[in-house]
C-alpha cells in the first residue's frame, strides 16, 4: 500500500531583545554561569513578572510577517511540568488565547506554489540549562537562559515530505532574519524545531497516530529524521502493527530515532500575575510599518527589475544583508547580471571559505562596482580582477589603490604586446608548427605563455588578435 | 457532577502525586462537592462575557527593554540548599 506522510512542525525561536521577557536581566550568552539572574527569573517567592515591551513588538512583527491575525487581547498561562530547568516549577506561556493565529508561509516544492498554514504563534519564556556530568549523581543548573523570550510557531499538518518541511523551515528562518527579530541559528539553539509526523493510507481523509521527534540540531537533521521516521512507521504499518503516540529522540550520530517518553499531559492554568496584552489597530499598524520588503516579494522584484534568473534572485534574497549589498552595487553599475555573478560566485565563495559573515565586510558595494567599471574600461583584466577582489576582501583598500600599488594595470599597448608575442613565438617553435599544422589548441598554449610572461596583465582580446596576425 | 476515584487517580498521576486509599476517598468527596458549587456557577448566563483573569484589561502594563544589574553570584546562590561553584546542584534528572 502507498502511504501519505503528514508533517507538522513546532518551532521555537529566541527573540533578539536586550533583556529577558519578564525582567531586566541581560539576554547575553557566553558569560559565566548564573551571571544574569535576579529575583524574578530565579522564581523567588513574591517576585512578579514585568513584561518587556520589545517582546510584544517583535512577536507581533513576526506574527504579521507570517500573515497571522493578531489578537487584540491575548493572555498568559502557566504550563506545569516536571523538570528543574525553571525555578518557578512552571513556564509562563500563552495557551488559551495566544498572540497570533491563522497565518501561512509560502513554499515552492517542484516549482509549484503551496501554502503551509500556521495554526498559532505565541510568546513564552525559555528555560534554564541543565548540565549532566558523566558519572555524577547530580545535575548542574544554569539559569542565564531562563526567561529569555521565545516565540513558538506551530504549523498546520500541511507538509507532505522532508523536502517540504525543509523549505518551510528555510523560509521561516529567512523571514524572521529579514525582520530582524531573531538570528535563527539552529546550531546555536536560537531556533529549535520539533517534528510531528504520521502516515495514512493514500486517499484516506483521517490522520494516523502521530509521533513527536525531538533533539534536532540542524535543518539537515530535520530532513534525515523525517526520512527515517517515514520508513520506520511504514514498516510497522505494513507488517500489520500500529503506531504508538509517543515522543522519540533523534540520534544524529547513528541516524535513527529512539523512544524517549510516552504521551504527556501538560497542566495549564491562567497566569494571574500577568495583565493581558492589548494590541489595538494603531499599535498593530505601527509595528506593521516596520516590516521591510519580505524575501518572496523581493525575489520577484529582483527578477523583474534586474532581469535576474530565478536562481540568482533566490540566492541573493536569501539573506537581507546580501540583498542590500547587491542593490547598493547595482546603483553604481549598469549590468545587474554581472553584479549578480560576482556576488554569487566570488563573494559567496570567499565568505564560505573564510567563514566570515557579510556583516563584517571590509569593502563597500561602491568599491565592488568601481572594480567592475575598471574591467569594462580595460584597466584590468577579468582574471586580474579576481586577485584585486581578494585583496579588497582582505584589506578593505579601494580597487584603484590596489591596482596602482601592485602595478596590475592591463597591458593594452599594441607595440609592447607585439614584442612579447614575438618572443614567445621564437621560444616555442614546436607549438608554432603544431598551430600551422591545424592544431588550434596550440594557440591557447601560446596565449598562456604570454599571460605568464606578463603576470596575467596582458589584454587577452588583443593578445589573441596579435598572435593570429603574427602566426599567419 | 461527581469526581470519581478513577479521575482522582488520573489527576494524581499527572501531577506526580502519591496518595493513599483513604486520601483518594476523601479527595474524591471534597472535589465532588466543589464541582457541584461550580455547577451552580455554570448556570449563570455568561454569554459574550470574557473570563476575568486579571482586573486590568483596558491598558498594557509594560516595561522598556533596558538592561538592569543582575544579582552578584553569592546572592543568586544564597538560598540554594546545594551548589557547585557557580551552579545550582540538583539530583540527576535526564529527560531531554
Amino acid at each position: 500500500m502507498n502511504y501519505e506522510t503528514i508533517i507538522g512542525l513546532e518551532v521555537h525561536v529566541e527573540l533578539l531583545t536586550k533583556t529577558k521577557i519578564f525582567c531586566g536581566c541581560s539576554t547575553e550568552f557566553g558569560k559565566e554561569p548564573n551571571s544574569h539572574c535576579c529575583p524574578i527569573c530565579l522564581g523567588m517567592p513574591g517576585a512578579l513578572p514585568l513584561m518587556n515591551r520589545s517582546v510584544v513588538e517583535y512577536a507581533a512583527k513576526a506574527g504579521l510577517a507570517l500573515n497571522c491575525d493578531i489578537a487584540e487581547l491575548s493572555r498568559f498561562d502557566r504550563k506545569n511540568y516536571f523538570y528543574p530547568d525553571l525555578p518557578k516549577a512552571y513556564q509562563i506561556s500563552q495557551y488559551y488565547i495566544p498572540l497570533a493565529r491563522n497565518g501561512y508561509i509560502e513554499i515552492e516544492p517542484n516549482g509549484q506554489k503551496k501554502r503551509i498554514g500556521i495554526r498559532i504563534m505565541h510568546m513564552e519564556e525559555d528555560a534554564g540549562k541543565l548540565i549532566h556530568e558523566e558519572g555524577s549523581a547530580y545535575s548542574l543548573v544554569d539559569l542565564d537562559r531562563a526567561g529569555v523570550p521565545l516565540v513558538e510557531i506551530v504549523s498546520e499538518p500541511d507538509m507532505r515530505s522532508a523536502e517540504e518541511a525543509w523549505l518551510y523551515l528555510n523560509n521561516l528562518k529567512t523571514i524572521l532574519s529579514y525582520i530582524e527579530v531573531s538570528d535563527c541559528k539552529m546550531e546555536e539553539g536560537s531556533l529549535r524545531c520539533d517534528i510531528n509526523i504520521s502516515l495514512r493510507p493514500e486517499g484516506s481523509k483521517e490522520f494516523g497516530t502521530k509521533v513527536e521527534i525531538k533533539n534536532l540540531g540542524s535543518f539537515r537533521a530535520v530532513r534525515r529524521a523525517i526520512e527515517y521516521e517515514e520508513k520506520r512507521q511504514k514498516e510497522i504499518l505494513e507488517s500489520g502493527g500500529s503506531i504508538t503516540q509517543e515522543t522519540r529522540r533523534w540520534d544524529e550520530a547513528q541516524g535513527f530515532t529512539t523512544f524517549m517518553r510516552g504521551k504527556v499531559e501538560n497542566r495549564y492554568s491562567p497566569e494571574p500575575n500577568m495583565a493581558p496584552i492589548i494590541i489595538k489597530d494603531d499599535w498593530k499598524e505601527e509595528i506593521r510599518s516596520k516590516i521591510p520588503e519580505l524575501p518572496n516579494a523581493r525575489k520577484a522584484r529582483f527578477m523583474q527589475e534586474y532581469s535576474l534568473p530565478e536562481y540568482d534572485a533566490s540566492v541573493i534574497t536569501a539573506s537581507k544583508i546580501l540583498a542590500d549589498f547587491y542593490e547598493e552595487c547595482v546603483k553604481y553599475y549598469h549590468d545587474p547580471k554581472v553584479v549578480s555573478n560576482w556576488v554569487m560566485v566570488e563573494l559567496m565563495s570567499i565568505l564560505n571559505e573564510t567563514g566570515q559573515g557579510i556583516k563584517n565586510l571590509k569593502f563597500t558595494p561602491k568599491q565592488l562596482s568601481d572594480m567592475l567599471v575598471m574591467i569594462d574600461k580595460g584597466t584590468i583584466s577579468g582574471k586580474i580582477a579576481k586577485d584585486v577582489f581578494r585583496d579588497m576582501f582582505e584589506t578593505g583598500k579601494s580597487p584603484e589603490d590596489i591596482v596602482k600599488e601592485k602595478g596590475l594595470i592591463q597591458i593594452s599597448d599594441e607595440a609592447e604586446l607585439e614584442s612579447i608575442a614575438q618572443k614567445v613565438i621564437d621560444n616555442n617553435p614546436k607549438s608554432v608548427q603544431d598551430y600551422k599544422n591545424g592544431k588550434k589548441k596550440a594557440l591557447g598554449f601560446l596565449v598562456g605563455q604570454i599571460m605568464k610572461e606578463t603576470k596575467g596583465k596582458a589584454n587577452p582580446q588583443m593578445v589573441n588578435t596579435i598572435l593570429i596576425r603574427l602566426l599567419d | 457532577m461527581i469526581m470519581d476515584k478513577d479521575t482522582v487517580e488520573r489527576m494524581a498521576d499527572i501531577a506526580h502525586m502519591y496518595i493513599s486509599e483513604e486520601e483518594k476517598n476523601r479527595i474524591s468527596k471534597e472535589l465532588s462537592f466543589l464541582l457541584e458549587c461550580f455547577d451552580k456557577l455554570n448556570q449563570v448566563d455568561t454569554e459574550g462575557v470574557m473570563p476575568t483573569i486579571h482586573p486590568i484589561t483596558d491598558r498594557n502594563i509594560l516595561r522598556e527593554d533596558v538592561v538592569w544589574e543582575s544579582l552578584p553570584i553569592e546572592e543568586v546562590l544564597k538560598n540554594s540548599p546545594d551548589k557547585d561553584n557557580r551552579f545550582f546542584r540538583v539530583p540527576r534528572i535526564i529527560e531531554e
